[in-house]
């Protein structure tokens, strides 16, 4: 479980970084900073246990979803309203981050309440089979969520 | 002693590092074989028409095949090696693997993917599995046998005999 905080983080660094590819720059130059600071976050997190600058981890977690939610909500607003607005980011991109922003910030505080344990016996196994399913869960929402944007919007399966 | 720490001449049963290149290794190496029987007439660095697909799920051409097969014998000669070699290896090809997973979705963009750039005929699940195979070897070379470095690990202690 120690890996899964920063697996989660590179996924959704992942999709921002996708996503932001193709639209205007007022879109791209956020989505893409976002990005990368996931990506940046989720490879430390990796390398540090515990994970790295958690408050500003959490900070940056919540900051991150609101911006999702207000890119979410926004083009059905503003039709509600009369007016246009087209991010060029599909609902689907913001989902699949959100959910493993979301994900993140639970595993980063799940972390935090456990510091005070002591690590538990070596186990190699548990370790990698532990890794694997999150690598799974988070190739598959990182993939779907991409595939829906304007680089993967035309892929098939086969 | 946590597998995150130095851990010299660490066995191979108490290295995840190396345990999961040498399992890598062993199924890049058998997928780079069984992918030669899935590109009869595909070209050797360009898409196929479907019909190349592994098991009918993952799209494969001779290049392919190619770079699967080095991919693999690497990881198993790493994983065979020590801890550090095998961590080194891992987060090599995780790196390389995450950065496919990213240039995969620009190469398969155009026309669907049947473009002559998607050079190793790539596909949806090709992309899921270089993803889930770059998260895995990257969380494992950052995550586990951190002090594992050639200057720190000693050969596996030998049992001697004495007369």
């Amino acid at each position: 479980m120690r890996t899964w905080p920063g697996l989660a983080a590179i996924g959704a660094g992942l999709i921002h970084l996708g996503s932001a590819a193709g639209t205007s720059p007022a879109v791209l130059v956020p989505l893409a900073l976002l990005g990368a600071l996931e990506l940046l976050w989720g490879v430390a997190a990796l390398a540090r246990t515990p994970v790295p600058a958690p408050v500003p981890a959490a900070v940056g977690i919540g900051l991150a979803l609101v911006v999702g939610v207000v890119a979410l909500l926004l083009p059905p607003s503003a039709a509600r309203h009369g007016s246009m607005v087209d991010l060029g980011v599909p609902p689907s991109a913001f989902l699949g981050a959100g959910l493993l922003d979301l994900a993140t910030g639970m595993l980063v505080a799940l972390q935090l309440l456990r510091a005070g344990r002591t690590p538990g016996e070596s186990r190699p196994v548990r370790f990698l089979l532990g890794a694997a399913a999150a690598a799974a869960v988070v190739a598959v929402v990182t993939t779907q969520s991409l595939a829906a944007t304007s680089v993967g919007g035309t892929m098939q399966m086969h | 002693m946590p597998i995150n720490q130095i851990n010299p001449g660490t066995a191979f049963h108490r290295s995840p590092n190396r345990i999961i290149a040498f399992l890598f290794g062993g199924v890049y190496v058998l997928v780079g074989l069984l992918g030669f029987f899935w590109v009869n007439g595909v070209p050797f660095a360009g898409p196929g028409d479907g019909s190349n697909a592994i098991f009918g799920l993952f799209e494969v051409n001779p290049l392919h095949n190619i770079a699967h097969l080095l991919i693999g014998a690497a990881l198993l000669i790493a994983g065979a090696g020590t801890a550090a070699s095998a961590r080194a290896a891992n987060g090599t090809v995780g790196a390389l693997y995450l950065l496919l997973g990213v240039v995969g979705f620009f190469l398969t963009a155009p026309d669907g993917g049947r473009s002559p750039i998607n050079f190793l005929s790539l596909n949806v699940p090709d992309h899921i599995l270089h993803l889930a195979s770059a998260l895995l070897l990257l969380a494992t070379a950052l995550g586990a046998d951190r002090g594992a470095t050639r200057a720190t690990e000693q050969p596996e202690p030998q049992s001697t005999l004495h007369a």
